[in-house]
């Protein structure tokens, strides 16, 4: 389980380093014209191409590289992992160094952009049964409610605070899982999900994640 | 280890009640239930799958009988499979059975019916309107396929112990803010998905239970809260934290009781004698009971 972990966050690490030079150099270009359209102040340190290359230039990620979508997600929660990246509590290296480039008020901005962009959603239900099964009836013998019972139904999200899990790349939300388990993402509002994420197996973990990814399960070989 | 989820284990709350810890593993020993899956599909099984849609959304599926936000599930969690939060299927067993609300021995229909009167804050279905025999019928199933084990007292609600202080509105203040608010809100109201769809189910207000309903009994809420919430860390709670929460949260006004002659002194006194209720009391404030706006 901890190899898998380790080769599923290396992928990551590599495909994002590639993307570093592409982000960073488009920031350069177009740093002013955006700063302009979203009325982002001088300085912030936010500018949405910095972020466009690895998160698409619509914020819709990249499923490939296990990069989240970020556009529709609430701004509360976007701003606290932001800050939770440049403190280092939610441990990844790529974005540590980028959340620490970001002034408070780029990190707020940078939020609040993603924040007002309209959420897209897919269709679940592909992939396998025991998947569904975790997301829409959860297991209770073990206190585990359904993942929709917090994430709203399909994974679309509910307020501030419980961030929509549908079509997020199945890679990423295996990441997240894994990263609630073993402490290197802070557990959340009343350790909601460390508590929940300890109760998974490494297989309910892949099947839950495929699920809410709306991706189909038979890709022999697509996931790590 | 393969998941498959075939029946679903229920959790013997009663024995995991004391240790107030929320990773417990369930005790041996629970009762098995069947899934959705094994539901038949023929005649009967329609009625069943209908009676399930009915206990988990049951705004959109009687609507005529409802008056308010929540849905059965919201507090038979598990639709209505989860032992310590009433079950459903343990209650089906247990009527008709005398019941000391209304005086006379109730039918499980008749039990039925009662909530939609004051949990629901609605109205009661017909005797043998398809409402009430599609959630017979779903109860029916559940029972008759769960291999029950016989010495689970898995009816109900657990038990709480009295409290040790006099429970307080202005503790219950401070445990719902650190362990409630998140998802009911600070203003108790809950909370929607984007599409309307209910999700985080509201406490108190004019779209809440009715001061008739079980839940507006501090015994009762205490007993429920201490057993399954904050959700996923049931048992979490100190029995005090339990009482003071329960006494915050039954301690504001909500749609007045169905029972209602007009007077709220005069239906304090006819329907809430009891210790365990505030409807007529001075809380915060108010006298609750009294708030036109819960007169709906
Ligand atoms: C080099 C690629 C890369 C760039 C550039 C990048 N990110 Fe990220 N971002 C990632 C990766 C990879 C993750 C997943 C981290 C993890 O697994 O914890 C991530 C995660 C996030 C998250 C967490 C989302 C969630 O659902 O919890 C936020 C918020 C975020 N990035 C914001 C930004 C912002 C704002 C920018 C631009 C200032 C940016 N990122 C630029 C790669 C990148
Ligand atoms: C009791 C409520 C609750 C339940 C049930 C729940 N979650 Fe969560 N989940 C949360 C909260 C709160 C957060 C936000 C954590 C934070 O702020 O860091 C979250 C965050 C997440 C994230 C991180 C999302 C991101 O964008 O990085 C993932 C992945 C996740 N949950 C998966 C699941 C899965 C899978 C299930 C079902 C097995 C589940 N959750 C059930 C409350 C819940
Ligand atoms: C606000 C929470 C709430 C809602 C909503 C609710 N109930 Fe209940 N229900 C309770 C409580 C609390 C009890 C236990 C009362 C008691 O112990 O006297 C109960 C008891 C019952 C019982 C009897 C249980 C037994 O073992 O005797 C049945 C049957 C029942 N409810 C069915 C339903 C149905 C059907 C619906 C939806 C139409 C519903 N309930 C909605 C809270 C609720
Ligand atoms: C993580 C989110 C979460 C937290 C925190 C939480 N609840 Fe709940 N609560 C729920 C959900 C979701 C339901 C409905 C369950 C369902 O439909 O499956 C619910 C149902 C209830 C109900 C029955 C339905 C109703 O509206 O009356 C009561 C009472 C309740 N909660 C009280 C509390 C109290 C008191 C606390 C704090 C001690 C609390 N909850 C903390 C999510 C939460």
């Amino acid at each position: 389980m901890n190899r898998t972990k380790y080769r599923a966050r290396g992928k990551v690490f590599l495909k994002a380093l590639l993307f570093l030079p592409l982000a960073f150099g488009a920031h350069a270009e177009t740093s002013p014209p955006h700063a302009l359209i979203l009325g982002v102040g001088e300085g912030s340190g936010f500018s949405r191409a910095a972020c466009a290359g690895c998160h698409g230039s619509e914020g819709e990620g990249n499923a490939a590289g296990g990069i989240p979508g970020l556009r529709g997600l609430p701004s509360t929660y976007l701003e606290k992992q932001l800050h939770a990246f440049a403190s280092g509590e939610r441990k990844n290296p790529i974005m540590n160094s980028i959340a620490q480039a970001l002034t408070a008020d780029g990190i707020t901005h940078a939020a609040n952009y993603y924040a007002q962009l309209p959420p897209r959603s897919r269709p679940l239900g592909a992939g396998d049964e025991s998947g569904h099964e975790l997301a829409v009836h959860g297991r209770w013998s073990e206190n585990v409610p359904s993942c929709d019972d917090c994430h709203g139904p399909d994974g679309k999200g509910v307020g501030e605070n419980f961030p929509a899990l549908n079509g997020q790349p199945a890679l990423y939300l295996e990441n997240q899982l894994r990263a609630f388990q073993n402490g290197s993402r802070p557990p959340g509002p009343l350790r909601l999900m460390e508590n929940i994420s300890r109760k998974l197996s490494a297989q309910d973990i892949r099947a839950v994640s495929l699920y809410y990814s709306g991706s189909s399960a038979v890709t022999p070989g697509g996931q790590p | 280890m393969k998941y498959l989820m075939t029946l679903a284990l229920l959790m013997t709350s009663l024995t995991t009640l004391g240790d107030g810890l929320p990773d417990s593993p369930p005790e041996g020993g629970a009762s098995l239930l069947p899934a959705d899956r094994d539901i038949p599909k023929d005649e009967f099984g329609k009625m069943v799958r209908q009676g399930q849609l009915i206990f988990s959304n049951t705004g959109q599926y009687a609507r005529a009988y409802v008056g308010n936000d929540l849905s059965c599930r919201n507090c038979h969690l598990d639709q209505g499979r989860k032992a310590g939060s009433a079950p459903l299927w343990a209650a089906f067993l247990s009527y008709p059975a005398y019941r000391s609300k209304n005086h006379r021995v109730n039918t499980f229909a008749e039990r039925l019916q009662d909530c939609f009167l004051y949990s629901m804050n609605g109205k009661a279905p017909p005797l043998g309107d398809p409402i009430l025999v599609a959630l017979e019928s779903y109860a029916y199933w559940m029972e008759k396929n769960a291999k029950i084990n016989p010495r689970l007292p898995e009816r109900g609600i657990p038990q709480i112990q009295a409290p040790g202080t006099p429970p307080s509105y202005e503790r219950g203040k401070t445990v719902y803010a650190n362990h409630c608010a998140l998802c009911h809100g600070v203003d108790g109201q809950g909370r929607r998905a984007g599409d309307g769809h209910v999700v985080f189910p509201p406490l108190w207000g004019s779209r809440s239970f009715n001061w008739g309903a079980g839940m507006a009994h501090l015994n009762k809420a205490a007993a429920y809260i201490k057993t399954n919430m904050p959700l996923s860390l049931g048992g979490s709670l100190s029995d005090q934290e339990a009482w003071d929460v329960a006494y915050f949260m039954d301690g504001h006004d909500r749609p007045q009781d169905p029972r209602f002659t007009g007077s709220v002194d005069e239906t304090r006194a006819l329907f809430h004698r009891s210790r365990n209720s505030l409807y007529g009391h001075l809380v915060d404030g108010h006298v609750l009971g009294n708030d036109p706006a819960s007169h709906n």
